[in-house]
């Protein structure tokens, strides 16, 4: 008996069914292409190809080093990345890290002081550090660590992330600069800094001054 | 009765008490909606008081006494000169505790843009470091707060409350310092050798 849609039948004759001519058609390769076709077709909605190809940070804005963004209730200006050894006033957990450091202006554009100051960077591209969060935040000025920081008062600001001695020297890191938006908690029903998260990203050269 | 309508009758007034609930919570809503910046109705109960004037709250007196200014500051203990982008403002007060031990947690200025500048944390503060006021025993110390120079073009208001952050309903002095003016932190400014006062008893 054979095979009411096709198929090789008792006969030894190939019947052609209502789909034969598709499953013809159907070869490994168009199938594999009508697969990529159809992943293309689903990153529209999400910003295309285009976007996938700026990388992790696609969606954020990119700025230069020494250009100065405003994320929120700060102003930051990334002016340069260091590599330096632990010394004083920088004091590592582990006496054989070494620092990661980046240097910025922060200026604090909400209309009260602020204490958040571990909120404003993270960096990305340097390996085995100690955390996410920066070690220590200073200023240039006098080594305040972790100063409050007033509303129409620019600060330089020293960011240190401890990096394990045996990780890879980096060259350039990625510095992320977070920011949050003033808006009414559904909760408390009152305004508030809210919605931490990554805003702008630029690369920064990092300058290796460890025996300097 | 029929069991249907008795039925009936029950579920009616289970309804008409759920539409009353509704309407009960809608109601509420609506008053929030009203004045939604809790922010704003939860704001502290400020009292202005005159420099050199004394004014008690539920749990501390206090007055401001004196207001100068800097360009740099140097803590009462020593140590390196802290400079500054803006100008040190420092005002010089006497507190103490009425009905138990007791702390000033707020110390901040306001300017006349409504921005809040706390009072700072690169110097040892003396009165402000988390000295306890004990009942009846008045202190006079100084406070240092790191502003802008634009603060001299309004009028500038120290704010003092027992609570450092949450100042929610919260008793709360205010006084506008006389004295801060354009002209005035020009001069200060170049003074690079103040030195912040130690915190003493008085009475």
């Amino acid at each position: 008996m054979s095979s009411t849609y096709g198929g090789q039948g008792g006969d030894g004759v190939y019947h052609v069914g209502p789909y034969g001519g598709l499953r013809d058609w159907l070869s490994l390769h168009r199938v594999v292409a009508g697969l990529v076709a159809l992943a293309a077709v689903a990153t529209i909605p999400f910003g295309g190809l285009n976007k996938a190809d700026a990388g992790r940070y696609g969606g954020l804005a990119r700025v230069e080093v020494g250009q100065a963004y405003d994320a929120g209730p700060w102003r930051v200006t990334v002016t340069g990345g260091r590599l330096l050894k632990d010394q004083p006033p920088l004091r590592a957990k582990k006496k054989t890290n070494r620092w990661v450091i980046v240097l910025a202006t922060v200026e604090v554009t909400a209309d009260e002081t602020r204490n958040d100051t571990l909120d404003i960077l993270r960096i990305s591209g340097a390996e085995k550090l100690a955390g996410d969060e920066p070690d220590t935040i200073m200023l240039r000025s006098d080594y305040s660590l972790l100063p409050a920081l007033h509303p129409g008062l620019p600060e330089q600001l020293i960011f240190g992330w401890e990096q394990d001695a045996t990780a890879a020297v980096p060259a350039s890191i990625d510095v992320i600069i977070w920011g949050k938006t003033l808006r009414m908690n559904s909760l408390t029903e009152s305004e508030e800094w809210l919605d931490h998260g990554e805003r702008a990203v630029l690369t920064v050269p990092v300058q290796d001054r460890r025996n300097a | 009765m029929n069991p249907g309508i008795r039925v009936l009758r029950r579920v009616g007034s289970w309804v008409a008490a759920a539409v009353a609930l509704l309407l009960i919570i809608n109601l509420g809503n609506r008053i929030l909606e009203f004045q939604r910046d809790t922010r704003y109705f939860q704001r502290p109960f400020e009292v202005s008081v005159a420099m050199g004037e004394t004014k008690l709250t539920r749990t501390f007196g206090v007055a401001v006494v004196s207001v100068r200014g800097a360009g740099a500051i140097t803590d009462p203990t020593g140590g390196v000169p802290h400079g500054t982008n803006g100008i040190w403002i420092i005002v010089t007060l006497r507190a103490t505790a009425l009905d138990g031990p007791r702390e000033i947690g707020h110390y901040s200025l306001r300017d006349a843009r409504d921005r809040v500048f706390w009072a700072s944390d690169r110097v040892k503060q003396g009165i402000h470091g988390g000295r306890t006021l004990q009942p009846g025993v008045w202190i006079e110390g100084e406070v240092a707060f790191e502003v802008p120079r634009d603060v001299a073009t309004g009028k500038l208001t120290v704010l003092l409350a027992e609570h450092r952050f949450d100042t929610r309903v919260d008793s709360m002095i205010a006084v506008e310092l006389d004295g801060v003016t354009t002209s005035a932190v020009d001069t200060w400014a170049s003074d690079r050798t103040a030195t912040l006062a130690a915190t003493t008893v008085i009475e």
